[in-house]
């Protein structure tokens, strides 16, 4: 955690750099970065909680949430997401 | 992610954000996946792991929550002091969000409509002024 927050401030600094020299394609590959890393850390935290970390209180259980407790139809709404959100 | 408020003069950055806004098109296109994948990604770490983590390791109640919401605002360091303070705030309500709902799906949704509202308060550049990196089609 302590490393990941050093390189983002090394990260950030290196962006604000490149941007003052007119690159700006240093910002798309910043993006890319950054979706590697949300993609990476929220498989990991997956695999280190499991499926049940997405869980509601059945009293207060909502009907799409049902979609994301199931592995298979969770990863076909995360790829759905995915194209959604692609450009 | 990006967080700010509306000013007289524009939108008004809450934190050392500027270097993140997207301007063209592309720019925009990958912001939103960003966005998107930021809402999913960090409940998943933040909210879903270290609330239980935290939770294991004995706190409970509202010092769970703000806890988590110190590491997630820590986790914004780049940002500087204004930005980690922000994203602390909005830390500690996502928390409450999923404990109140119960659904991190919830405080997902919440998490990337609050980094896509970047889109809907700034202007895209008009094609003819893009950067000539926006309009390569890879």
């Amino acid at each position: 955690m302590l490393a990941w927050t050093v390189w983002g401030i090394s990260d950030y600094r290196k962006l604000k750099l490149a941007l003052a020299r007119g690159d700006r394609e240093a910002l798309i590959r910043e993006y890319k970065v950054t979706i590697a890393g949300e993609v990476v850390g929220g498989a990991l935290a997956l695999a280190a909680v499991g499926w049940s970390i997405l869980g509601a209180d059945p009293d207060v259980d909502l009907a799409i949430t049902g979609i994301f407790r199931s592995p298979m139809y969770g990863g076909i709404a995360g790829l759905a997401l995915g194209v959604l959100a692609s450009p | 992610m990006a967080r700010l408020t509306k000013g007289r003069q524009g939108p008004v950055l809450v934190g050392d954000i500027g270097a993140l806004i997207p301007v063209s098109r592309r720019e925009r296109g990958w912001y939103a996946a960003v966005a998107v994948s930021a809402g999913i990604g960090e409940e998943l770490v933040f909210r879903g792991f270290f609330l239980r983590l935290l939770n294991d390791l004995g706190l409970d109640g509202l010092a769970l929550v703000v806890v988590a919401g110190v590491i997630f605002g820590l986790a914004h360091v780049c940002q500087g002091v204004a930005g980690v303070l922000m994203t602390t705030v909005i830390g500690i309500l996502l928390g409450l969000i999923y404990i109140a709902t119960g659904s991190l799906l919830v405080a997902m949704l919440v998490h990337a409509l609050m980094d896509l509202r970047l889109l809907l308060l700034t202007v895209p550049a008009a094609p003819e002024h893009e950067a000539a990196g926006a309009a390569d089609p890879s």
